[in-house]
């Protein structure tokens, strides 16, 4: 079915034109990724926030949805430049030049020279993502860390230094940090927190981190154990981080989850059980003390990443507010200490100036430890946002670089059934590439009006849906169009190809 | 058995072009050429016989074979040259023999190594930076590494010079003395008439003549053309002939006249009669019967009529 010597042939004449599209791909990718301005990402997403767009914009402001513009358009005319010439270049060209004679005169099987040249074209295409996509990885992995790992974050780097340790080492153990004092002064310094903000930020990664590895290892135990239940839907198997803060209990059930949770805080077992079975007791409490509070007022707030020091300021801050509130104060520090509020906004510890302290508690009406608290809930939310701006989604990554994969080889298809139908280059040229292209095009405007009502009807780029990749939403059934799409045309192609007529 | 075989095939392009009925058989052993100019279809009669396109109506067989269902299978044994001369782009003339060994899967280069010699050439430069010449020949390299049986030239000797057409003449005839089976598509006569058993003419996509090559060699009829000394001498021999002048000169004292080999004693003694200045025999050459059908726009029995008294 394939002939050695044809893919040998391919190979040879057409290795150059993917190597520089593969290089070009993969160095435009990781400059993406290099560059990367998690910070101003992040101060995006705070902007929005609680606005119509949060939900949209929390899918861009992460480090995957930055890249939209490299998975929606530099990758597919890449893709589209590389495909539409080696299509034509492998089976047109050869007939139209009548080169294919010579092979033709051997007994070697139309059937097994179109079957190659296929297979030549999806392998070589398969190849070129599979490479850029390991490009991005790595351009990650080297630059932030967080492909294998956490984020190395500018703090980590700092006390890193401080404490003697790698960088990478210490992005696991956050509490070496926390039982240093000079690597907590400087961990806090590079990132724009004061010690008080960023220990209480540091507390709230680890927590959040023992969370997230607790919930994953009893996930795969309840996968061990439901795997063949049939009542059991994959969502009803699988515990989420958030899931596992609400009902802590089970994380007391499973060893394995209690051992990785004591390792995120650095301490035994049994000290890792006490904290978990404080955390449920104090949940029962809060419980009802919302209880009572709901009884007394109609309206409360119960913002779920609260930092647990403001359940004192909920009773005068509320969600409606909060943020009004804050604005006053920014406003009133940069009055007192006569300076800009912009300047306040990029060094929110200035709001814990004495000055700017007194000038608020008189324009707010709270007190001096609300305001502090309120200073600190702001450093620490804006540093949590840059965290989460830099986590690097592998499963997202996955589904982007198949997505993309997918989109590029439904394009080869449409090419390569040009190349096989027509007997002249310039009609396969024409019909080959130019619906590659019109489909580009036409995504093209799309990105770059905001409504382009009907116009994601007339491409196949909208079958790779980022924005459903990105946000969590339903993809599936585009990467089943794409891929329907890429079998029926080679299909036709290799049909074609051993009953036509050939002008040799 | 014939060896290569056409059944009635009719390929129909639309506007006159393609090719209509055609038949012809050829033997074991024989040399067969195809005549006829640019366009007249020899070409697309190779094609069906290489498997490249489907007969509309019509089939056509090599060594009992179909040649578009069993088109791979016949190719063991078949040396095809290609009328265009289209190599993949970026070879040396080395790869592109090794490229060519690998798609046949051949391992012994005796035979290659033997055709590069007998054709000097030089295979180690870029196919691109060759001559046509050059380029024609690792064409013939290629297309008989394999040593086949049959063997199907599309004008093999164009671009070649004529020191190489003539060694490629002699190559054909050593491969018909080994008993190899040919076609040999040309517009060249004198390629032709050397090499051939028998000769199809092709025009407008029909078959108009098959023709022996001996029965143009071994004619037996004969056109002289003689030229008197003197206008008495011209006088005296038309009085006296007994042959029938087709062509009387009188002012150059020429006559052309038509005779057959059992006549030519007779005209000899005629002759001794008068003073003679020359006497030369007017050859009748596969160009001029082929002119008939080009030129002249003549009918088939036109042709085999001139053939048959060698009038020019």
């Amino acid at each position: 079915m394939i002939s050695k010597p044809i893919f040998k042939q391919s190979l040879q004449s057409n290795w150059k034109l993917w190597l520089i599209i593969t290089i070009v791909a993969s160095t435009i990718l990781s400059g993406f990724i290099i560059s990367y301005d998690a910070a101003g990402h992040a101060s995006i997403a705070e902007a929005a926030e609680g606005t119509a767009f949060s939900n949209i914009l929390s899918s861009l402001t992460s480090l995957l949805g930055s890249l939209e513009n490299f998975y929606k358009l530099i990758a597919v005319i890449l893709g589209i430049v590389y495909v539409v010439f080696t299509a034509n270049n492998l089976v047109v060209n050869e007939v139209d030049s009548g080169s294919m004679a010579y092979t033709l005169s051997t007994p070697i099987k139309r059937s097994s020279v179109i079957f190659t040249k296929s297979l030549y074209l999806i392998l070589s295409v398969v190849l070129m993502y599979i490479v850029i996509s390991i490009a991005g990885l790595a351009a990650s992995q080297f630059t932030f860390n967080n492909v294998t790992g956490y984020a190395i974050t500018d703090d980590v780097s700092a006390a890193a230094e401080t404490l003697n340790h790698e960088e990478d080492y210490l992005s696991e153990r956050l509490y070496l940090i926390q039982e240093d004092e000079n690597a907590m002064r400087v961990a806090a310094i590079a990132r724009d927190m004061d010690t008080e903000a960023y220990e209480i930020y540091l507390e709230d990664v680890i927590r959040e981190r023992s969370y997230e590895e607790t919930a994953e290892i009893i996930t795969d135990e309840r996968w061990d154990i439901y795997e063949d239940d049939e009542d059991m839907g994959d969502e009803d198997i699988e515990i989420t981080a958030e899931e596992l803060m609400e009902d802590p209990e089970m994380i007391l059930n499973s060893n394995d989850a209690l051992a990785a949770g004591a390792r995120i805080y650095g301490v035994s077992i049994n000290d890792y059980r006490e904290i978990i079975t404080d955390e449920i007791e104090n949940m029962d409490t809060e419980e009802t003390t919302k209880e009572n509070e709901e009884a007394q007022e109609t309206e409360e707030n119960s913002e779920s990443d609260a930092v647990e020091e403001s359940t004192t300021l909920q009773r005068q801050l509320t969600e409606d507010n909060a943020e009004l509130l804050l604005q006053t104060v920014i406003v009133s520090s940069a009055t007192a200490l006569n300076i800009s509020s912009d300047q306040i906004s990029d060094n929110l510890t200035l709001l814990k100036d004495p000055e700017a302290l007194a000038l608020s508690t008189q324009t707010t009406g709270l007190n001096e430890e609300q305001i502090r608290s309120m200073a600190n809930h702001a450093m620490v939310s804006s540093a949590r946002s840059v965290d989460k701006a830099l986590e690097f989604d592998s499963e997202k990554y996955l589904w982007l670089s198949l997505g993309l994969l997918l989109l590029i080889l439904a394009m080869s298809s449409i090419s390569f059934f040009a190349s096989t139908l027509f007997n002249r280059t310039g009609m396969a040229l024409a019909i080959g590439g130019g619906v590659p292209f019109a489909f580009f095009l036409v995504t093209m405007i799309q990105q770059l009006m905001d409504s382009a009502d009907g116009l994601e009807y007339l491409t196949i780029t909208t079958l790779f849906d980022t924005d459903a990749i990105l946000s969590g939403g339903e993809f599936g059934w585009g990467f089943v169009v794409l891929g329907s799409i890429a079998v029926v045309l080679y299909t036709a192609s290799n049909i074609l190809f051993t009953k036509k007529d050939l002008p040799l | 058995m014939p060896v290569i075989e056409v059944k009635h095939i009719t390929k129909d392009y639309g506007h006159g072009r393609g090719i209509f009925d055609v038949s012809f058989e050829i033997e074991k052993g024989e040399v067969f050429g195809f005549l006829g100019p640019n366009g007249a279809g020899k070409t697309t009669t190779i094609r069906h016989l290489m498997g490249f396109i489907q007969p509309d109506e019509g089939e056509s067989y090599i060594n009992g074979k179909d040649t578009w269902k069993s088109a791979a299978l016949i190719k063991h044994d078949i040396g095809y040259l290609p009328g265009e001369l289209a190599f993949p782009d970026n070879m040396t003339g080395d790869q592109f023999i090794k490229f060519m060994a690998e798609e046949r899967q051949i391992s012994d280069r005796s035979r290659t190594d033997e055709l590069k010699e007998l054709f000097e050439l030089d295979t180690s430069e870029e196919i691109k930076e060759m001559s046509l010449g050059s380029k024609r020949k690792l064409a013939v390299v290629t297309a008989f590494m394999h040593n086949p049986n049959v063997l199907i030239l599309d004008e093999p000797t164009s671009g070649l010079d004529p020191v190489m057409q003539e060694r490629f003449i002699q190559f054909i005839l050593n491969e018909k003395e080994k008993g190899k089976t040919i076609l040999l598509s040309s517009h060249i006569f004198s390629e032709v008439e050397a090499t051939c058993d028998r000769i199809a003419i092709i025009k407008d996509g029909v078959v108009v003549s098959i023709i022996e090559a001996d029965h143009l060699k071994r004619n037996t009829n004969k056109a002289f053309k003689v030229e008197f000394s003197s206008f008495d001498d011209y006088e005296k021999f038309l009085k006296n002939t007994a042959f029938t002048i087709s062509i009387k000169r009188p002012n150059q004292n020429q006559v052309k006249m038509n005779l057959t080999d059992e006549k030519m004693q007779q005209l000899f003694t005629e002759l001794s009669e008068v003073k003679v200045n020359f006497i030369s025999e007017i050859k009748i050459t596969l160009e001029d019967y082929f002119m008939d059908f080009y030129d002249r726009k003549k009918s088939v029995s036109d042709g085999e009529e001139h053939l048959q008294y060698g009038l020019h």
